[in-house]
């Protein structure tokens, strides 16, 4: 009986030694992290108040959500600010080549000479979602003020983007265990098998349905002269489903240890439609009248479409094979219930693959305007205007995410839309 | 009579003060004054500025000290270049924008003066040394041969120069190469082995922030996950310090880290926006600075140096530049 009493004892120390340190590998483990990490509960740090010549002076206003940072984009940037990848996603040189883009295009302008011979500028709150991050001196755009194509949806303003306007920062999923759902119990972002009892969190922590950003209970009052601004906005669509690499390297698609991209599964335009509601076409064939380039579950590329995203390696090459089509500058969705892995070179087949917003744009930011993935104002993309920019010459490679496109698909490359649509 | 009162007032007093001593030992021992029990005082002097008024670096700007002439050097990856400053905080110098020194990623200064750059070419898949004079001229490209298999991914974020040995560190990779003047690798150090990592511990999120060398050769560097500094020495032995939390002496995001010629050890909290002073006994002595935009405080203090006089410097992000604070001991 005795020794039964000192092994029990054993294995409890052993399960809060081992047990409960995985928590320390891993801020979210996908879902909610611990409070502290990001919130003070009175106002102060290490004894000293937060408001001392600092939240608390004229003209700074007070941090309503209790958080460390001054607002919730700065709090999520202390740790998700620094160079390279994995899961720094501001860097301060373009070299944080994360599926999404890096933020620091968001802070960047450049001149250029296009082919017309004039001088253009490309603006930085022009290159992606302008989230506000005072701590990283980080404002609202200026130029789209609101969410544009928001459709059925209220209007989310630009003033109160934040990553907690896409990410759940509490990992909850499906209105989480208050409505019902089981424990997250690891993240959602791998392809990882949920554990007994558990379900994975979402994926990146994306938010999905009956999330609102920020508590509607506090919610940002109106901005002056803004009417019908909503008091809380409230998510219609799930998290979109796809796996990430858990190892980034520093090229996406060539990295020395191989292929390595994100693998998108479906949902991505759905959900993005949570803003842009206007935007999403589910008809492929374009004949809603909507006049806009299909995106969507059901915006499948069909076997046309599909071979010549199979048949396209670059300008003038149209050698390749569906086993090794993948292009991860113009990724696509594999379809609901399809088998996904971040090193498959596979490309789409000609029944469930489906067209989606990110297979043009980098959710976070892009060297070019509109965040596209690649410059839509360029004849050939070797001369983007980000690559060529005199203002920035250490850019390099970096709006191609390392690539060199002049190594790799030649100095004549033209824009991408080719992958699909094969016009050059 | 009057005398013999003031000798019994004086006897009384004595045998007094005797009985309390040990009391008041006692109660420093248990309250200690801030200045005596530290024995250090930091107090802020002004921010790097030129004759327009403040620089504002981004969070990312990288620091190193010229420790024979006391002058700091700012790399700003998002302004490109590195800024000189003397030991006023007066900008006295900028270079490297030659298209021959590459992208710097940071720059050692040695006792001479000359300037060794850590460079990547346009791709920034491939690295060179660039030795200059001190005006920041290149001299020659100094290529690194012999660095052992398990490096093939290194891609060095920080360089340091200490007696003859160019320390390169990747913070991502976890991976220390030390060469010679001539690139070639003497020495080597894998982090996640020396600090005994578990297979469940290698992930990409932990990973070091901020990397320093001392004049003993120990290196020290934070790792932000696991809210740990350490040290190790030039033998390879590990040993850390810190842990989580929000009060006095815990890491939020713990970041750079500095140590300074009397052996402390200067964290930077991202998250807190203090900067954490350990003696070199590896014990919580203070910290100072804190969220906020008055004249000492900081928001997202980032990289740190120790100046040779006394000098710390704190890098920090919302456009306010680099904070220069003094040390007293």
């Amino acid at each position: 009986m005795k020794a039964v009493k000192v092994a029990l004892i054993l294995m409890a120390a052993a399960l809060v030694v081992f047990g409960l340190s995985g928590a320390a590998f891993a801020f979210h483990d996908g879902g909610v992290a611990y409070c502290e990490g990001c919130h003070t509960m009175h106002n102060s740090m290490g004894g000293v108040s937060n408001s001392v010549g600092g939240w608390g002076s004229p003209g700074v206003t007070h941090n309503q959500y209790l958080l460390k940072g001054t607002d919730p984009s700065s709090t999520c940037l202390n740790c998700h600010s620094h160079k390279g990848a994995k899961y720094n996603i501001f860097s301060t040189d373009g070299s944080s080549y994360t599926p999404g883009g890096d933020f620091y295009w968001i802070t960047q302008t450049y001149t250029y000479s296009p082919w017309t011979g004039n001088t253009a500028t490309s603006q930085a709150q022009n290159h992606g979602h302008d989230i506000v991050a005072a701590d990283f001196s980080l404002s609202t755009d200026t130029i789209l003020t609101a969410a544009p194509g928001n459709g059925t949806q209220p209007v989310y303003y630009a003033s109160n983007l934040a990553c907690n306007s896409c990410h759940n920062p509490h990992g909850r999923v499906n209105g989480g265990t208050r409505n019902g759902q089981k424990p997250v119990g690891q993240s959602g972002s791998y392809g990882y098998t949920p554990v007994t009892g558990t379900i994975n969190g979402n994926y990146r922590l994306l938010a999905d349905t009956y999330y609102q950003p920020g508590d509607p209970s506090v919610y940002d009052p109106a901005p002056s002269g803004v009417a019908g601004y909503p008091q809380a906005f409230t998510y219609i669509a799930n998290a979109p489903v796809a796996v990430a690499p858990a190892t980034f390297r520093e090229v996406e698609g060539l990295g020395t240890a191989g292929i390595s991209h994100t693998d998108y599964g479906n949902g991505i335009a759905e959900w993005c439609a949570n803003c842009h509601q206007g935007f999403l076409n589910n008809d492929a064939t374009g004949t809603t009248g909507t006049h806009r380039h299909p995106a969507g579950d059901s915006a499948t590329l069909g076997p046309t479409i599909a071979g010549f995203y199979n048949e396209y390696v670059s300008t003038g090459n149209i050698t390749g094979t569906s086993a090794n089509a993948f292009l991860p500058l113009v990724p696509f969705e594999r379809g609901a219930g399809a088998t996904l892995s971040s090193t498959s070179t596979a490309g789409p087949d000609g029944t469930n693959a489906a067209v989606m917003c990110l297979t043009c744009h980098r959710a976070h930011a892009s060297a070019f305007d509109e965040g596209t993935r690649w410059d839509t104002q360029a004849e050939f993309i070797s001369a983007s205007s980000a690559l060529i920019a005199t203002a920035k010459p250490w850019v390099a490679n970096a709006p191609y995410y390392g690539w060199d496109i002049v190594a790799n698909m030649g100095s004549y490359q033209r824009q991408l839309c080719n992958k699909c649509h094969i016009q050059d | 009579m009057e005398d013999g009162k003031v000798g019994e007032k004086a006897e009384y007093g004595r045998k007094r003060f005797t009985a309390a001593l040990p009391v008041l030992f006692l109660l420093l021992a248990v309250f200690p004054g801030p200045s005596r029990a530290y024995g250090l005082r930091v107090s802020y002097q002004y921010n790097l500025a030129d004759s327009t008024g403040d620089i504002p670096f981004s969070y990312g700007a990288k620091l190193a000290i010229d420790k024979s002439r006391g002058e700091v050097y700012v790399t700003d990856s998002m302004q490109g270049g590195v800024t000189i400053f003397n030991t006023t905080g007066m900008r006295v110098y900028r270079f490297g924008d030659q298209a021959d020194l590459g992208f710097i990623e940071d720059v050692a200064i040695d006792r001479k003066g000359d300037i060794f750059t850590l460079s990547y070419n346009d791709t920034r898949q491939l690295f060179f040394i660039g030795l200059c004079n001190y005006r920041g001229e290149l001299q020659s490209k100094i290529t690194v041969s012999g660095l052992p298999s398990g490096f093939s991914h290194f891609k060095p974020g920080r360089i340091f120069y200490n007696k003859g040995i160019i320390y390169l560190a990747d913070d991502e990779d976890m991976l220390v190469a030390l060469v010679n003047l001539q690139g070639k690798c003497i020495r080597t150090y894998q982090l996640n082995k020396i600090l005994k990592f578990t297979p469940k511990m290698i992930r990409d999120d932990n990973s070091a922030f901020g990397f320093a060398i001392d004049d003993d050769g120990n290196m020290y560097l934070t790792i932000p996950t696991l809210f740990r500094a350490y040290r190790i020495t030039p033998d390879g032995k590990a040993e850390t310090f810190g842990r989580g939390g929000s009060g006095p002496g815990r890491f939020g995001v713990a970041a750079g880290i500095a140590v300074d010629g009397n052996g402390y050890i200067y964290v930077s909290d991202r998250l807190r926006c203090c900067v954490l002073v350990f003696n070199k006994d590896l014990n919580f002595v203070t910290e100072f600075g804190y969220r906020g935009f008055g004249p000492g405080s900081l928001i997202v203090p980032s990289d740190v140096v120790a100046g040779p006089d006394g000098r710390i410097y704190v890098s920090q992000a919302g456009n306010r530049g680099v904070s220069v604070f003094s040390a007293a001991y």
